[in-house]
């Protein structure tokens, strides 16, 4: 119980020492090991999921806004078409009117032109028919006979003018 | 009574396991040989343990492991801080060992930590490890300066310590261990059945454990005290 007893000591710290680099070889290193490896997977792992989250966010930011930008081109577009469609509308309808005011304007002068010129062909043979009536009155002796010739000769004459 | 005597006796003492022939005979004690059979269990079990580990997919056995060997080394980190970090295999060796020392009585063996000699050893190379680390951290000059702090009136109480210290390691797991076992045999002798169960738990493995604890806590103590 009490006796001491250096040998044994010596022995006991001996074994303890072998314990020890035992130990540390084959329980603390291979622990510590695979602890670290652990840990440095894990902070790798984390560091890729973040870098991948913000690869995702930055593109879903570049979508969004293609697609606002695209929106807004579409209506952009419309708004342009329909401005100059109604421009269009607007200029075919004026000029639809300018035309029709002409060609009515141009029609009504036709018209009196050609009222004019009746008109005074008309006189002209009034004036010729009633000359060539006053000459033959004047050649030919009048009497009832004679009258009767000239009327007819007077409408034969103008009938055949006016055929 | 005799028989009581006899049994404690029995208990108490120390047989020479076998006689080494050279120098007149070097007598090993049952302690030593008891020592063996604990380091066999203790290198049996971690090649076991220790074998196949993975990083990913672990099993039961490795979370079990790794909880456990985190939880002993974070304990140590703790008492001794990021600079002690060396010496958390010696103590995780020694705390393995006098916990499995103090329980082997259970299995039949007598514990070695049952003997002086063995509690002398790991007293003298705890106080050993304790001035290395402090000769480590502050240097030869630093070391001996250490004593006269923190004023130099104090220097012979300094000086005792490196004999108290592994004094008083020594004598509190030998005087515990020792106790326990007498305690128990007076237990045994007065109620041979049923009743000492109970005490077993406490004194074979409540204190035992408890009594490794205690070791391996003073000892990282007077470390972090050492490289402070």
């Amino acid at each position: 119980m009490l006796n001491i007893n250096f040998w044994n000591i010596a022995f006991t710290v001996i074994n303890l020492l072998v314990l020890y680099f035992f130990m540390r070889h084959f329980l603390v290193k291979p622990m510590q090991a695979i602890l670290e490896e652990r840990k440095q997977m894990v902070e790798r792992d984390l560091d890729d999921a973040t870098r991948s989250k913000q690869e995702a966010e930055k593109m879903k930011r570049e979508y969004e806004a293609s697609i606002q930008n695209a929106d807004a081109e579409a209506d952009r577009i419309v708004e342009t078409a329909k401005a100059r469609g109604t421009e269009e509308y607007n200029r075919i309808l004026a000029q639809a009117k300018t035309d029709a005011t002409k060609k009515m304007e141009e029609a009504d002068r036709t018209i009196a032109l050609e009222r004019e010129k009746t008109l005074s062909d008309l006189r002209a043979s009034v004036a010729d028919l009633a000359m060539v009536a006053t000459a033959k009155l004047l050649a030919e002796q009048s009497g009832p006979q004679n009258d009767r010739n000239c009327y007819d000769a007077f409408l034969s004459q103008s009938g055949e003018k006016h055929d | 009574m005799d028989g009581l005597v006899d049994s404690l006796m029995e208990e108490l003492n120390c047989q020479v396991a076998f006689t080494i022939p050279i120098f007149g005979g070097i007598d090993v004690l049952e302690s030593v040989a008891v020592t063996w059979i604990i380091m066999g269990i203790m290198m049996v079990a971690t090649l076991i343990l220790v074998h196949g580990l993975k990083v990913r997919k672990i099993g039961t056995k490795q979370a079990v492991l790794e909880s456990g060997f985190t939880f002993i080394w974070n304990f140590f980190e703790e008492l001794l801080g990021k600079e002690g970090t060396d010496y958390i295999p010696y103590l995780i060796t020694v705390v393995l060992y006098i916990g499995i020392a103090n329980m082997i009585g259970l299995l039949g063996f007598k514990s070695p930590t049952k003997d002086l000699n063995v509690t002398i050893s790991l007293a003298v190379m705890s106080i050993i490890l304790v001035e290395v680390a402090g000769i480590r951290k502050k240097g030869v000059k630093g070391w001996i300066k250490s004593f006269a702090e923190p004023i130099p009136i104090i220097a012979p109480i300094n000086v005792l310590e490196l004999f108290i210290r592994p004094l008083s390691l020594c004598m509190r797991l030998f005087g515990n261990v020792l106790g326990a076992v007498v305690v128990m045999a007076l237990i045994k002798y007065l109620v041979p059945l049923v009743a000492p169960l109970p005490f077993s738990f406490y004194f074979d493995i409540f204190d035992g454990v408890i009594q490794a604890y205690v070791f391996v806590f003073l000892t990282s103590l007077y470390i972090k005290e050492a490289i402070e």
